[in-house]
């Protein structure tokens, strides 16, 4: 069963080439590693994890050091693995250097068996992959962010289950606490995103690549090249930390801040993760602008979360109050 | 010449920004006497000087840019390369890398970041280093790379542009490589002014540098090696700043005449080797005895290291763009890992080592990264493979005496390999 799905582990790898070719994407979010993973412990915690396969082929990207040498290791071990070269920058000579690519991811697809893609099977999985990433962000409206969040997860990682379908809300949605963004660079389990709930905090916005950037714009009119209308689009969604394009990104968060009303951010980093280590400057420099209280925490991916936190969350609720 | 006690009772920042710091500094070598054997680090000390006399007076606009860049491009394009990780080493050598590091750790960056990017970064916010005019980071090798010079950027205000460098490395990858970087010389060139003439001879004096470069790795191949793994590792300084200017061209030919008489005389950098090594990564550039008791004490001497390895074709001056992006995408360190564990393997039969030695760089995540796929190639190739944990700019992330500990143990199996019949010789 396993082989029809493709794992993919970053949101930057287009789900439309997946389906295009026959497969069911699910993003590939492991249980947390333990000491025998098999790469080095200095190396952030979610790479780590995804060096144990799931038995079906995975779609890995040069997002960052940890990743590739996670995808060497798998493809060491014999795994069916694909790495797919990610720009960090949105510009033309760049849309088209990753359309190639996307064509290269297809044609890897087509030698695990999967059905050649050509510009209008691709140009037709374009839009219903399009819906289907929309109805699942936008599901679930009063239930608590946590358990939304939850629900997300389970749609990324369990695409073959109804679960993105469960509407209601089996707990309150906090509506009185102060109103925070929550980033970062990795996707945390929803276990953070309750203990930060349960701290009394409001999480107004996520920024993390399971939910706020995996929104990609449908491909507009301009390219008559699904390729490179895929190519741009995946490009031009909400820049993750990695990107290097400092103004965008800036902008990107100024905007989430104006559209949450957030009071207070919260980053939300794995340990080791050296996009998010970075990103805390250009955080710092936003919330300072701006006059808004940042709180960093430090936890590792899949792990409890720590007693530690909930007194660091409640300390901050507590500023935000003030 | 030992200028750290010096350093210490000055007020050496002042200093450290003036440019007539180092004009003082040149016409003080000339009082050097050196011999055929050492010549070459005078010519490469003197050169470093220039080049920052020339950087902190802006003779010309002066470029960052992080290690693995060609400099070739750097100087290409007009501008006077300045690598932040570089200079790192040297303040870590001179002592003075912790001031550095608490400067960018009170600027919030983790302490778990490589300590080459926060020692940049220090440089940066304590306005220490030439100031740059334009920022440029190579995507290749390492993120890190990237970020630290996206925030310097910020830190300067000054223009910042990554060239992405392919993953993959074939024709389609080589085209858009050298597309992108004509057209980045096109955007720079109203500030740096970089022109065919200057493409030519930034050519001619990097073909002339990697012939030199080519016949010195020759010579390393001999038993006993000619040159010291200590030196060669500090004098990587040179091999990324220095090919493409007329100074690289002197030291390396200074450098091939020292090495060619020492093999003449059969008087070897290290008197005494019983084991050949091959070193991976870096070393530790704060004062630390690691090194020199490996090869000098213990007699096992560096015969080569990977970063010295010439794995680029000579530049013409008609393609030069396309050169470069062959040479960087011909990069065994960037890419698929394996390419790295195949050349590692090539080193070990070309320069006929006992044993590899993998410095593992506390926050290099590329590098450390790939020990499991060395350390699993080499034990294939029934090769004894070291993966040393240190830190080659911040002293407190490494304990000499456990550094020593582990090479001796590694010493010891490679002794019990060698008496088994097992080795090499």
């Amino acid at each position: 069963m396993d082989s029809a799905f493709v794992d993919l582990t970053c949101s930057y790898i287009p789900t439309e080439v997946i389906r295009a070719a026959g497969f069911t994407p699910r993003r590939w979010l492991p249980a947390a590693a333990g000491a025998g993973g098999g790469l080095p412990q200095s190396l952030c915690c979610y790479a780590r994890a995804c060096a144990a396969g799931s038995g079906a082929a995975a779609v890995f990207t040069t997002c960052c050091d940890g990743m590739r040498r996670c995808y060497d290791l798998r493809a060491l071990r014999g795994d069916r693995v694909f790495i797919l070269d990610l720009p960090r920058t949105a510009h033309e000579a760049a849309v088209t250097y990753f359309a190639g690519e996307l064509q290269r991811l297809a044609d890897w697809l087509a030698d695990l068996g999967g059905r050649p893609i050509t510009a209008a099977s691709l140009a037709e999985a374009i839009d219903p992959e399009s819906r289907r990433q929309q109805s699942l962000l936008g599901m679930a409206a009063g239930a608590s962010v946590a358990e939304w969040y939850g629900l997300l997860l389970k749609g990324w990682t369990e695409p073959s289950t109804a679960a993105h379908m469960k509407r209601g809300a089996s707990c309150k949605p906090i509506r009185n606490g102060p109103a925070v963004l929550l980033t970062g660079a990795c996707p945390p389990d929803s276990g953070f995103i309750a203990a930060v709930e349960e701290s009394g905090l409001r999480p107004a916005g996520l920024d993390f690549c399971t939910t706020a950037r995996c929104s990609v714009e449908p491909p507009a009119g301009r390219d008559h090249d699904p390729w490179l209308a895929l190519a741009r689009a995946y490009l031009a969604k909400p820049p993750c930390p990695r990107t290097a394009d400092r103004a965008r990104r800036r902008a990107y968060l100024e905007q989430l801040l104006d559209r949450t009303g957030a009071r207070g951010v919260v980053l939300y980093a794995f340990k080791f993760c050296d996009h998010t280590a970075y990103d805390l400057g250009l955080w710092r420099t936003v919330c300072r602008h701006r006059g808004l209280p940042l709180l960093y925490l430090e936890g590792e991916y899949g792990a409890r979360v720590p007693g530690q936190f909930l007194t660091r969350l409640h300390a901050f609720r507590e500023a935000l109050k003030a | 010449m030992n200028l750290r006690p010096y350093v210490s009772k000055l007020d050496w920042q002042k200093h450290l920004r003036n440019p007539r710091t180092y004009g003082v500094l040149e016409i003080l070598t000339y009082l050097w006497r050196t011999g055929p054997l050492d010549a070459h680090r005078k010519a490469a000390f003197r050169w470093g000087l220039q080049l920052l006399r020339r950087a902190y007076r802006r003779e010309r606009p002066v470029v960052w840019t992080n290690v693995y860049t060609p400099p070739e491009l750097i100087w290409a394009l007009g501008g006077l390369p300045f690598m932040p990780e570089v200079a790192a080493a040297v303040v870590a050598s001179l002592g003075s890398a912790p001031a550095l590091l608490q400067a960018a750790q009170s600027a919030w960056y983790s302490t778990d970041l490589c300590s080459f990017h926060r020692c940049g970064l220090g440089l940066a916010l304590t306005n220490l280093a030439p100031r740059p005019d334009v920022i440029l980071a190579t995507g290749h090798l390492c993120d890190g790379a990237v970020k630290f010079l996206e925030a310097a950027a910020e830190v300067y205000g000054v223009p910042f542009y990554v060239l992405h460098v392919p993953y993959a490395g074939g024709v389609r990858e080589v085209r858009w490589l050298a597309a992108e970087m004509e057209a980045l010389s096109r955007e720079l060139r109203p500030l740096l002014g970089g022109d065919e003439r200057l493409r030519a001879s930034v050519a001619r004096n990097s073909n002339l540098a990697r012939r030199y470069l080519l016949e010195i790795n020759e010579l390393r191949a001999r038993d006993p090696t000619p040159w010291s793994g200590q030196e060669a590792l500090t004098q990587v300084a040179v091999l990324f700043m220095a090919p493409g200017t007329p100074g690289g061209v002197q030291f390396y030919r200074w450098l091939w005449r020292a090495l060619h008489l020492r093999v003449r005389l059969n008087r070897p950098a290290i008197p005494r080797q019983r084991f050949r090594l091959l070193w991976l990564h870096f070393r530790p550039y704060y004062p630390s005895p690691t090194l020199s008791w490996l090869e000098r004490e213990a007699g096992a001497v560096v015969a080569f290291e990977e970063v010295h390895n010439v794995t680029w074709d000579p530049l013409d001056p008609h393609a030069f763009w396309s050169g470069l992006a062959a040479r960087m995408l011909g990069n065994p360190l960037w890419g698929p890992a394996r390419r790295r564990a195949e050349q590692v393997l090539h080193l070990v039969r070309r320069y006929r080592v006992d044993g590899v030695v993998h410095f593992a760089h506390w926050g290099c995540r590329q590098s450390n990264g790939a020990v499991p796929l060395l350390q699993s190639t080499c034990a294939g190739a029934g090769v004894p493979f070291l993966n040393l944990e240190g830190d080659c700019i911040d002293a407190r992330n490494a304990g000499p005496g456990q550094m020593l500990t582990r090479l001796q143990a590694f010493l010891e199996v490679l002794e019990g390999r060698k008496s088994g019949d097992h080795g090499r010789r």
